[in-house]
């Protein structure tokens, strides 16, 4: 034999050798997938802030807990903290375990659930065996945390979870149809925040992304209705000094209480709050954003009885004036409580885990033919 | 207690504004959406009146909406009028309705409503529109506990607390609900407290415990300054030194829960 054939055939056998042992590598995952075996890692931001998102993110690794697989929740330092505003029921059955000093073994059989706030992290974790999924909830944080010409591809990342069809759909037209791989759900409203038979108070509260607009909107309402200059505004924070965000349930005791909440954030993805005003029966008086929330439109149509919204910031003064008069007067129809509240049970915290439930079953499905694929591949 | 709620009428005089007045409360009361538990009326008019107006009151009493009439023969003062009333009534809550004044028709609902989730409260003011004798809204009063700037950090927003009333002083009783025990517990109104006595009642009911929560409904509709109205006249023909008698008096007697014997000597 000569040196050069020699040479081949030691090339040729490492090779088989290799995709023997990689073979052999992903069957073992392939058996821990179809045995259940896989873990799941959801990386969460470090804040306390209380937002969706996060509240999201714990609310996926409760679901996937239930489901029997190993969950973590995978911090980004070690001094995190668990966030105080979210429920501990849902925080504190999952181990907090930190990205920094992480010494859990991943394979192919792991998935990786990262939101758009942590796209370092979808970088950083680029070369990891594990399925990595998106989560998107909003379209303008994805869209700041990359550079002009970068998506969530660039970094391997081709699952996204979304929590609408209208953000499905902008992600299909903007970037193609089958360039990701994407699952919807509805977001689920907690029951705590449920409708009281006790009487509401003449209190709005006010949220919103933009303090400056926040503000106007009180200057212009009290300038065009100063015989309503004893109605407060709420921002929705602790009576302490200095004030605090509230924890959800907290917030959804006030929120229940007070007649109308208004809403002003035009680079919203989806709204929480709208939806969690019309399930505690205080009605949302809101600024459209840019997307149109899914719950109040059906095709080019916006649904009656979800609220009261407008494309105009302008309006709010006097559609906030409208409503207190009606509050003043009783007269605010049982139509709008009753729509308001049926919208709402399409956001379920029970009707949540089931469209849940299916996205990481389905997902799973979709990684173990991914390897049964891969190994008919190697073995041929 | 057979009845829930009492609406008390104190009638002092009567004539054709009298009763064209009369014709919308009652109409205003018969016609509460929440029909079904019928608060009881009861029209308290002056001995002063003549038979011909107590003939025309009569013709209000109706057994379906439970109204009725009965003499006073006291004093001719709304405070003397409104006692004879409550005395007279059982009942666990009532309001007082000047004659000219006007209920919304979500009054009695309400009144339901919030003596089922305030059990605490003792006296329940309603958020009052007042308008001028045509109609037009001049403003509205009992609201300021909703302000959290007038009800201050240590106040609760919705109740009527001390430093508010002494700070602000324009509180009225008109269509407020009134538990009766309560009322009567702590002296009811002061007969000798001629002006600003609703002021003194609501002074003595704080420094006696009670509980004053408004109701940020506009559940009662108010005239002001009609003609020949007993407070009309009072503004007519009160001088300024008296009235501010009268105030002053109200912030020294609400300690005592006696009608003392007070009286103002022009200078």
């Amino acid at each position: 034999m000569s040196k050069e054939n020699k040479e081949t055939q030691d090339v040729q056998e490492q090779i088989k050798k290799s995709n023997v042992e990689k073979i052999e590598k992903i069957k073992s995952a392939l058996e821990n997938l179809k045995e259940g075996k896989s873990k799941f890692l959801f990386c969460v931001p470090d804040s306390d802030q209380p937002s969706a998102l996060l509240y999201e993110i714990y609310f996926h690794a409760n679901v996937v807990s239930g489901l029997g697989y190993e969950t973590y929740m995978m911090t980004e330092t070690e001094e995190q903290k668990v966030p105080e505003f979210i429920e501990k029921e849902l925080t504190e059955k999952i181990p907090h375990i930190s990205m920094q000093k992480s010494n859990i073994s991943i394979g192919p059989e792991d998935f990786m659930v990262i939101s758009e706030l942590h796209t370092n992290v979808m970088e950083q974790t680029k070369k990891l065996p594990c399925k990595r999924i998106g989560l998107l909830q909003s379209f303008d944080y994805m869209l700041n945390s990359v550079l002009p010409g970068v998506n969530w591809k660039s970094f391997g990342v081709t699952d996204v979870i979304t929590t609408s069809e209208t953000l499905k759909n902008m992600l299909i037209k903007y970037y193609g149809k089958g360039f990701y791989n994407i699952k919807t759900y509805n977001i689920g409203i907690p029951d705590y925040f449920e409708r009281t038979d006790k009487p509401q108070k003449p209190i709005i509260s006010l949220i919103g992304r933009n303090s400056n607009e926040m503000n106007k909107i009180i200057k212009l309402f009290y300038s065009k209705y100063p015989h309503f200059n004893w109605v407060t505004f709420d921002p929705m924070l602790t009576r302490k000094k200095p004030p605090q965000r509230l924890r959800r349930k907290d917030f959804a005791n006030r929120l229940k209480e007070n007649f109308a909440g208004v809403w002003i954030d035009r680079i919203s993805s989806f709204g929480t709050f709208p939806l969690e005003c019309m399930k505690t029966g205080t009605i949302p008086i809101c600024l459209k954003p840019d997307i149109t929330p899914p719950y109040i439109h059906k095709d080019e149509e916006i649904l009656e009885n979800v609220g009261y919204w407008t494309i105009n910031i302008y309006d709010l003064p006097e559609m906030i004036g409208d409503m207190l008069t009606k509050f003043l007067d009783d007269n605010i129809p049982d139509e709008l409580y009753d729509g308001m509240y049926e919208k709402t049970l399409d956001y379920t915290p029970e009707k949540s885990k089931e469209m849940l439930n299916q996205v990481y079953v389905e997902l799973i499905k979709e990684r173990t033919s991914f390897m049964e694929e891969k190994i008919k591949e190697f073995e041929k | 207690m057979n009845n829930n709620l009492a609406i008390i009428i104190p009638v002092h005089v009567f004539n054709d504004t009298t009763k064209e007045h009369m014709d919308i409360l009652i109409k205003s009361i018969k016609e509460q959406r929440n029909n079904e538990q019928k608060p009881i009326v009861l029209i308290v008019y002056h001995k002063s009146i003549d038979k011909g107006g107590v003939d025309e009151l009569i013709k209000y009493v109706d057994e379906e909406y439970k109204i009725s009439v009965m003499e006073n023969d006291g004093n001719i003062d709304y405070q003397s009028q409104v006692m004879r009333g409550v005395n007279a009534i059982d009942c666990d809550f009532f309001t007082v309705a000047e004659f000219d004044d006007e209920l919304s028709v979500s009054f009695t609902h309400q009144m339901e409503r919030h003596t089922k989730h305030y059990q605490d409260v003792d006296i329940f003011l309603s958020t009052m529109l007042e308008v001028d004798i045509e109609d037009k809204p001049v403003k509205i009063t009992n609201e300021t506990v909703w302000s959290q700037q007038f009800v201050g950090e240590n106040g609760s927003m919705g109740y009527l607390n001390e430093n508010l009333l002494k700070e602000y002083s324009d509180f009225k009783l008109s269509g407020a609900i009134i538990k009766k025990d309560s009322f009567l517990e702590i002296g009811g109104y002061k007969s000798n407290i001629k002006l600003s006595f609703m002021y003194e009642f609501l002074l003595r009911a704080l420094n006696n415990g009670l509980t004053i929560y408004s109701i940020p409904k506009l559940m009662y509709k108010h005239i002001v300054g009609r003609e020949g109205s007993l407070f009309d006249d009072y503004q007519k023909n009160m001088s300024q030194g008296e009235r501010k008698f009268w105030f002053e008096t109200a912030m020294k007697e609400y300690v005592f829960n006696k009608d003392r014997e007070v009286s103002y000597i022009e200078k």
